[in-house]
């Protein structure tokens, strides 16, 4: 006997049946996103706060594999070259400030009013570059004061030069000296979360 | 297309075009990098602002194929910032779709935004010395002779 005359339905109602009751797609609308007009998956986004609970916009870019992205890019390229190691395949779905704040998990707003709020909802406070250490979060601003990269700590290098975890734009993750990337390293300001108690960040009625 | 045809694909896709592109954080970074690129100012230096625009027009029309046809658009479009006369076509620019790129918006935006003029330099001649005609004047075949002292 088969499975839908075992329930007393026809195949169609067996199939919506099946589907509904073993397919996660059904239930998660992120699983059943339909390719755009032209078959190219649309971008997404998804619900991101900062710890003081407000909104960080965020996109998710799918288009294109990382095969598709890598074409774009010698290897090694002229910072692999000059020390920068490469950790990762490139991939559009997250950015620089996806990887330093949001766990790789979508491209956050690169507007310096996005990382000024996150920095300060999550309790960063500025530190010298002389004191920054493993952990802590380094901000690349541009010659406008916007917001070109970030990325994080993860050790001192040759003649103490800070080495940056990062994801460079759409392409890949490197450890890099401080200087070794495309971004202009004259105006790097570097930040600690120092704020983690609560009468730090929130101001209390007795 | 026809005007496409015009440019080496060599001169076009740069490494450095397509490391800016791949590498960019922000619509500012890809902006400041690919103004720099040879790849833009040898599109400036073939093409005219409107064919310039009808490419970006043809190429916008339906999403980019792969990365590459991406970095092409950015080029196109940021080789605009370095044509003189890109105000004279600034509603055709405006008119064409560029959400199939992710900053196109932005960098048009700023490019347009860069030509409004922050300050005006006024410039002051002396007035120019008028000839004063004196003396005869002849009339022949229709043509008058004046003879300046």
């Amino acid at each position: 006997m088969t499975n839908s005359r075992r329930l007393g339905i026809n195949l169609r109602e067996f199939v919506l049946y099946y589907e509904l009751q073993y397919c996660p797609s059904i239930d998660n609308p992120m699983l059943t996103r339909l390719l755009d007009a032209f078959g190219m998956p649309p971008n997404t986004k998804i619900v991101l706060r900062t710890r003081l609970d407000s909104e960080i916009d965020n996109i998710q870019p799918w288009a294109y594999s990382k095969l598709e992205w890598n074409r774009l890019e010698e290897e090694p390229n002229r910072f692999e070259k000059a020390g920068a190691v490469r950790t990762s395949a490139a991939c559009p779905v997250y950015n620089c400030h996806g990887l330093t704040f949001a766990s790789r998990r979508t491209q956050v707003d690169w507007s310096f009013k996005t990382v000024s709020m996150i920095l300060n909802d999550d309790g960063f406070v500025e530190i010298a570059e002389p004191a920054a250490r493993l952990g802590d979060v380094a901000i690349y601003y541009d010659k406008e004061g916007g917001v070109s990269h970030s990325g994080i700590v993860v050790k001192r290098g040759d003649l103490n030069v800070p080495i940056i975890w990062s994801k460079w734009g759409k392409g890949y993750e490197m450890v890099h000296p401080l200087g070794i990337c495309p971004y202009d390293p004259s105006n790097v300001k570097f930040y600690r979360i120092m704020k983690w108690k609560f009468e730090d960040v929130f101001s209390q009625n007795s | 297309m026809e005007i496409r045809g015009r440019l080496q694909s060599k001169l076009l896709d740069t490494q450095s075009a397509k490391e800016a592109v791949l590498f960019a954080n922000t619509p500012t970074f890809l902006l400041e990098r690919l103004r720099k690129d040879t790849s833009v100012s040898y599109v400036a230096s073939i093409l005219s602002t409107e064919e310039i625009i009808d490419v970006i027009r043809e190429l916008c029309s339906s999403p980019p194929k792969e990365p590459i046809d991406v970095v092409r658009a950015y080029v196109f479009l940021v080789s605009l910032a370095l044509k003189d006369d890109v105000e004279r076509f600034k509603g055709k620019l405006e008119a064409i779709d560029l959400s199939s790129l992710q900053w196109g918006s932005q960098i048009r935006a700023k490019i347009i935004g860069e030509r409004i003029p922050t300050h005006v330099t006024e410039v002051r001649f002396a007035a120019q010395r008028v000839n004063r005609v004196s003396g005869t004047t002849s009339r022949t075949t229709g043509v008058t002779m004046n003879k300046i002292s």
